[in-house]
């Protein structure tokens, strides 16, 4: 899991080429408890960090993701439109959000490395 | 809850309401009605299908109480009133007990078979699927027990024509909602996808006009769909109606369906 970066609302990111797939985090679903429903954006849309991007439900609560990029939507994950529930059993695989085409890769100096948002779940327990 | 013991009456009441509650009763009571305040009770709730042999376990002859019976019971060896109620729709009991006592006795219940801790997030899913409602959200000072659905709390004698008839708390209105129908009432609302509609979202018909609003929303586990509750005009509170939500800017289909979601599984006694 070295390979991902973290933000403090407990998103994942991971970056291949120009190209950053975006979920949340294990911490992240097992506080949200059993997903029930993902509302993704639409394919070809155009985002900026901090904008609202993907809706999440849970048996507990709805939730905003936000956008830690700017860039291109290129996919999303449809499958979990009939299986939100993959985002509980694998967040940071078969889970995934979204995939963003990013206009510069420095988006992501800002985000955490996995020993950084380790030290942040701890100090939230 | 109102339990009649005798010749008293024990009053459970939502504890957001009780200096209301206790105002109201303070105001009315008759002459040589007393009423106390008792503050040194807590309330444990063992609820759900094997909440009877559970409890049996500790508290002999608690499951000879039928639905809505209430009991003085020894439950671990401490006195308790012991009633067959709850608000999840399933079977259940609410344990009163001294307070300085209910941790122990919490502790107690927790070791046996088939007992586990809930929190209120459960709660409120059983009694969404049970359409029980949740005062704040689905009833409060601005609805009527007619408009509600619950028409079975105003005995019949206290209806028009009755012996006692009117005399409390809204009765004009309540009663000439009782003989003529309430403009809004209370019903079952079925999103037709998978997201969850919750309590606010605005109701529209399908051709734009706001005719209501959700009071209570989540996802219903038992049927693996979300459900919600919500007041229309009674023109459109059939079952199988078709209305749209609005969440979050977008519009979705709903149904309108009749309550509960799930059947009630309380113990009655013939």
């Amino acid at each position: 899991m070295t390979d991902l970066k973290f933000t403090a609302e407990h998103e994942w990111a991971r970056l291949e080429g120009d190209v950053v797939t975006i979920g949340i985090t294990d911490y992240a679903q097992d506080q949200l408890g059993e997903l029930v429903y993902v509302e993704l954006p639409e394919t070809g849309a155009q985002i900026s960090a901090g904008q609202e991007v993907v809706v999440i439900e849970s048996v507990k609560a709805a939730g905003d993701i936000k956008s830690p990029v700017n860039g291109t939507i290129i996919e999303v994950n449809a499958a979990l439109g009939d299986e939100p529930e993959k985002v509980n059993e694998d967040p940071t695989g078969e889970g995934w959000f979204y995939r963003v085409r990013v206009e510069s890769t420095g988006d992501l100096d800002s985000l955490m490395d996995e020993s950084a948002y380790q030290d942040l779940i701890s100090s939230l327990d | 809850m109102v339990y009649r013991l005798g010749d008293e009456y024990c009053l459970v009441v939502n504890a957001a309401n009780k200096d209301t509650d206790v105002a109201l009763l303070e105001k009315n009571a008759i002459p040589g009605i007393g009423i106390t305040l008792n503050e040194d009770r807590a309330l444990l709730a063992l609820q759900g299908p094997q909440a009877a042999a559970a409890l049996e376990s500790i508290a002999p002859g608690a499951t000879k109480l039928g639905f809505m019976q209430a009991a003085q019971i020894k439950v671990a060896d401490q006195p308790c009133f012991v009633t067959r109620s709850g608000y999840t729709g399933e079977d259940g009991f609410e344990i009163s007990i001294d307070r300085r006592s209910v941790s122990e006795l919490a502790s107690t219940l927790l070791t046996l078979e088939g007992v586990t801790p809930v929190g209120l997030g459960a709660r409120d899913t059983l009694r969404l699927e049970a359409g029980l409602c949740l005062h704040g959200n689905d009833i409060g000072p601005d609805t009527t027990p007619i408009e509600a659905g619950l028409q079975w709390a105003i005995p019949a004698c206290r209806r028009s024509g009755g012996e006692r008839a009117g005399g409390f708390p809204g009765a004009e209105r309540i009663l000439s909602e009782i003989e003529q129908g309430a403009s809004r009432v209370r019903v079952g609302i079925r999103p037709d996808g998978k997201a969850p509609v919750r309590a606010h979202a605005p109701l529209l018909t399908p051709d734009g006009v706001h005719v209501g609003e959700v009071t209570s929303g989540g996802f219903g586990p038992s049927l693996s769909a979300p459900i919600a509750m919500a007041y229309v005009p009674a023109s459109l509170s059939e079952a199988g109606g078709a209305l749209e939500a609005q969440v979050r800017n977008k519009t979705l289909s709903v149904t309108v369906c009749n309550l509960p979601f799930v059947a009630h599984r309380y113990h009655r006694k013939p």
